[in-house]
């Protein structure tokens, strides 16, 4: 797939996750990982981006398993992007998806 | 290669940003091979996945950088931006340098020639007041009241040319500013293609 394509939708996809709750990058990583194939070390510069922007915070939380866990939170700014993000990729997925389909039907 | 030389090698490739945000980066890293451990992977599984280290710190290195510089608009800041932006093209260093220079060069007689229509209308409007004294000298006869309105009259177009250069500048300075933006996304674009 192409590189430039799948780095945006990544970064959706981080930022959609977080939504749902708190991650630390081993579990973003695994959760994108079950549907999208990537290189699995990206994820870091992709959340130092996202904490430099502001969208995210980070936090340490102990373990049970192990290792203390750095935990990644979306902030208010984080959240409102996302659903920005997120309409945007709506919208347009939208618009692709009839334009693919118009150029079967024309054929 | 193995872990313990995939830290090495990031390590080795970070230098250059602040010392606690490298610490702060190879503890990610190190808490990733600990916690794929724990879920039963082995290292090596690990680090095939984790991808190139000097591509990574590569990419972490970019953005700390382009952080730094959107926290701090110093003149430094400006005139690396401004020579990295030079830099980026042959096209830049052909005919973006001399029009910068001509730019500049224009506003700067703008602003002289503004400077100078504005003093002499004041220096003209003061010693019109004197023209019953000196008239005498004069080869010609003028109305001192043409002389007064006349000279007030520059004075207050030269200020007006200065206010009106002094706009145009700030309308220059926030075209170059958008133009090396502009080379600047372009520059960190071909970065982010290295690898994802």
């Amino acid at each position: 797939m192409n590189i430039q394509f799948k780095k945006g939708v990544l970064e959706l996809c981080v930022l959609a996750l977080l939504t749902e709750k708190n991650r630390y990058g081993y579990d973003l990583v695994n959760e994108i990982s079950k549907n999208i194939q990537i290189s699995e070390g990206t994820i870091y510069p992709l959340l130092r981006r996202l904490k430099n922007v502001g969208y995210v915070t980070t936090y340490l939380q102990e373990s049970q398993e192990g290792a203390p866990r750095k935990y990644y939170k979306l902030t208010e700014s984080g959240r409102k992007t996302t659903e920005e993000l997120k309409n945007d990729w709506f919208d347009f997925a939208s618009k692709v998806n009839s334009l693919l389909k118009g150029g079967v039907e024309n054929e | 290669m193995n872990e313990k030389q995939f830290i090495e090698i990031l390590e080795k490739n970070l230098k250059g940003i602040p010392k606690a945000e490298i610490k702060d980066i190879l503890d990610d890293f190190r808490e990733y091979f600990d916690i794929g451990t724990e879920r039963g992977r082995t290292r090596d599984e690990i680090l095939a996945s984790l991808g190139s280290p000097k591509i990574l710190a590569k990419q972490i290195k970019a953005e700390s950088y382009i952080k730094r510089a959107e926290e701090s608009t110093s003149a430094a800041n400006i005139t690396r931006a401004l020579f990295m932006t030079i830099g980026l093209s042959f096209f830049n260093i052909i005919f973006i340098l001399p029009a910068f220079i001509v730019i500049i060069s224009i506003l700067g007689a703008l602003f002289a020639v503004s400077v100078s229509i504005s003093a002499a209308g004041i220096a003209g409007t003061v010693t019109s007041f004197f023209y019953p004294f000196f008239d005498q000298y004069l080869t010609f006869t003028i109305n001192p009241a043409v002389l007064i309105f006349g000279f007030i009259g520059a004075g207050a177009l030269g200020i007006l040319f200065f206010i009106g250069t002094f706009y145009l500048s700030k309308l220059i300075y926030s075209f170059i500013v958008k133009y090396l933006k502009f080379n600047v996304s372009i520059i960190k674009d071909r970065r982010q293609q290295d690898e994802i």
